[in-house]
């Protein structure tokens, strides 16, 4: 940018160094405290039980790089929506948080009156997050793409949206009804509720973080392996890759829970509870960053039975069996150096990796319900009369209730993940 | 005369407009330079290209971390950042907690144009850190300052010939790109400090004594304590 320092540069400086003087006598008055502030309510204070899902429900798309197409028939679409709707209102949930409705606003509707129809009384808000070219009151230019999170709740808890907060990506805008995408946009969906018979409100959140190229401990080690034995020399870059979809959600939580204790600090809350599809494991990066803002794994504290795989290929016939014979563009183009036979190594530890189960969706909190006795599953598992869940992934449910019994007559198993980061809350 | 007058005053409004995550309107914006800062090191440091880097820093006296550095160039040029310094504790490798900075600078020749980087500043000795300390730096004489080696395989050798104060890495959109420090002012933000510790504090009351703290900024130090093989406590 050319010589440093001249006269008009020593001008600036000058000049910038008088505005950065004047600047303190603005500064807004000091905080009390920059701890995130809950006010966590006694147990006695809050219902008797209280229950909540976080669920996937698929979008029902074939995703390609620049299109997508409807992977099933409208009837398929149609009966699947009645099997996500039979299994929501057979607990309902007070509060149910989900991801990849399609399309949006229709759908997240179709909850409420299916719902309804049942004699349950929800309220829905929502927020797209892919929307691809789609004009006001028009069709998009990607036909059937329109979709993104929804919360619904009870009508007594009078959910209402706060924002759809963007998390990541620059190129684009969803709104309801229109907007325009040239990358991945993700957003997080927030909305509070009032607890009823009380004036205590929660902040609530869907969200779905950045899905990139996806790997996790089992595939890294095997292929670290290779590289150590000289076998793979791009190995570093691979790891970069996977590195960069790893940081780009670390920075999506970053932005959400900003907002959310900026939001804190402004408005009393009770307490925190957000459920999604976050794309990492509780070996990943990600997850030990989640816990560092002071976030908890509800999975680690609650009481439940068996595996919490909720992308399961070795149990859920909807996940596609081609996803695991395609390795991506990103590790072809890193092993393309290597020996056949190093190439067919590593393509294989992959295809064994994408058939791993995985726990990813996840219900994480601060300060809610927290004497209540908390019990977990896993949730959507039912199947159709031809064995397909209805969804890709399989959901999580919580339990809350005041009368602490059950929790004491089961167990809880040991919790891996509970090991990660002791002592950040 | 007047024409400098007026791409001095243009430059000054387009760095103002360009956005910046540490620009302290309250909490949060001060919580998203620590956030950007966690983020711009993570990228510099996980690179496969960076092998000097990543064994220098275990000797490094601190680290200055700018995630936003605007450069704007009409003949006249200016480069606006804001960023973070911590230093290293020769003992335990533990990384300290953040002192907020600002940093201004100006060139002139060729150039038109603004353009976005990322960047951090390895503190390489004593006199360096004790720079960082005082309330106001001018890059000049005195102080040295070297561009750092990019590539693999290079993390030896090379350290012996970089008797610099400080050794600069910058990225733009993620190629490697060339920050020029000579002239540039960096001001410490005392405003900044008040705001994120809740109490007036100085560069050596947060750097040196350790009598300001945030949990918020643990992400953060635990990266940089992690890089540079020290052993992070959860407190």
């Amino acid at each position: 940018m050319g010589r440093p320092l001249t006269w008009p540069a020593l001008l600036m400086s000058g000049f910038t160094m008088v505005t950065l003087l004047l600047l303190p006598s603005c500064a807004p008055l000091l905080p009390l405290q920059t701890e995130p502030v809950f006010a966590p309510s006694p147990a006695e204070a809050l219902p008797e039980s209280f229950t909540v899902v976080t669920w996937n429900v698929w979008h029902g798309l074939d995703t390609g790089e620049f299109w997508v197409t409807p992977a099933e028939s409208p009837e398929e679409n149609q009966a699947r929506l009645q099997h996500q709707v039979a299994q929501l209102a057979a607990e309902w949930p007070d509060v149910i948080f989900l991801q990849e409705v399609n399309p949006l606003p229709e759908r997240a509707l179709a909850y409420v009156e299916g719902l309804k129809a049942k004699g349950l009384a929800y309220r829905q808000v929502h927020q797209v997050d892919a929307c691809g070219i789609r004009r006001r009151g028009g069709p998009g230019l990607i036909p059937g793409l329109n979709n993104g999170l929804v919360i619904l709740a009870k009508e007594e808890l009078q959910l209402q949206k706060l924002d759809g907060l963007k998390l990541s990506g620059d190129l684009g805008q969803c709104e309801s009804g229109s907007g325009y995408q040239l990358e991945e946009l993700r957003y997080g969906l927030l909305a509070e509720i009032t607890v009823q018979g009380t004036t205590m409100k929660y902040l609530v959140v869907s969200v779905h973080l950045h899905s990139g190229f996806e790997a996790g401990t089992p595939f890294l080690s095997q292929v670290g392996a290779l590289y150590e034995q000289g076998r793979f020399a791009r190995y570093p870059w691979l790891q970069w890759n996977i590195e960069q979809s790893r940081l780009r959600r670390i920075g999506e939580l970053d932005v959400l829970m900003r907002d959310l204790y900026r939001r804190s600090r402004e408005k009393q809350y009770a307490g925190i509870v957000i459920g999604g599809d976050f794309n990492f494991e509780s070996d990943f990066l990600e997850y030990e960053e989640a816990v560092m803002l002071r976030l908890h794994d509800t999975y680690s504290s609650a009481t439940r039975t068996g595996d919490f795989s909720t992308a399961d290929p070795l149990r859920n016939a909807r996940i596609d069996p081609r996803a695991s014979l395609a390795t991506p563009k990103e590790l072809e183009r890193e092993i393309a150096g290597e020996s056949v036979e190093a190439q067919e190594v590593i393509r294989a530890a992959y295809r064994t990796e994408m058939a791993r189960p995985r726990r990813i969706d996840y219900l994480f909190v601060n300060g809610f319900f927290p004497d209540h006795c908390l019990r977990q599953e896993l949730f959507g598992t039912g199947t159709n009369a031809a064995g397909f869940p209805a969804s890709d992934h399989f959901g999580i449910l919580s339990r809350y209730t005041r009368d602490r019994s059950p929790c004491r007559q089961q167990a809880r198993p040991a919790d891996p993940a509970s090991s990660v980061a002791p002592g950040a809350r | 005369m007047r024409a400098a007058c007026c791409a001095v005053i243009l430059l000054v409004v387009l760095i103002g407009l360009a956005p910046s995550p540490g620009v302290a309107e309250d909490l949060s914006d001060l919580q998203e330079l620590v956030d950007e800062a966690r983020l711009t090191f993570e990228h510099f440091v996980r690179h496969p290209d960076l092998d000097w880097l990543r064994s220098h820093l275990k000797g490094a006296k601190g680290l200055l971390i700018l995630p936003a550095v605007t450069k704007a160039g009409y003949v006249v040029g200016a480069t606006h950042a804001t960023g973070l310094f911590l230093v290293r504790d020769d003992e335990t490798n533990r990384w300290s907690e953040p002192a907020f900075y600002r940093a201004v600078g100006g060139s002139v020749g060729i150039q038109i144009g603004i353009a976005r980087s990322e960047a951090v500043v390895l503190v390489m000795t004593e006199r360096g850190k004790q720079s960082l300390l005082s309330s106001t730096l001018i890059f000049g004489p005195g102080l040295t300052v070297a561009v750092g080696p990019f590539g693999r395989s290079i993390s030896g050798g090379i350290s012996s010939s970089l008797a610099a104060d400080f050794v600069t890495y910058s990225s733009s959109r993620g190629a490697m790109a060339s920050l020029t420090l000579g002239g540039t002012v960096v001001v410490v933000r005392d405003d900044a400090h008040a705001l994120y510790y809740g109490k007036p504090v100085t560069p050596p009351d947060i750097l040196v004594a350790g009598t300001a703290h945030n949990w918020y900024s643990a992400r953060l130090r635990k990266a940089l304590t992690r890089a540079t093989g020290g052993q992070w406590e959860d407190r």
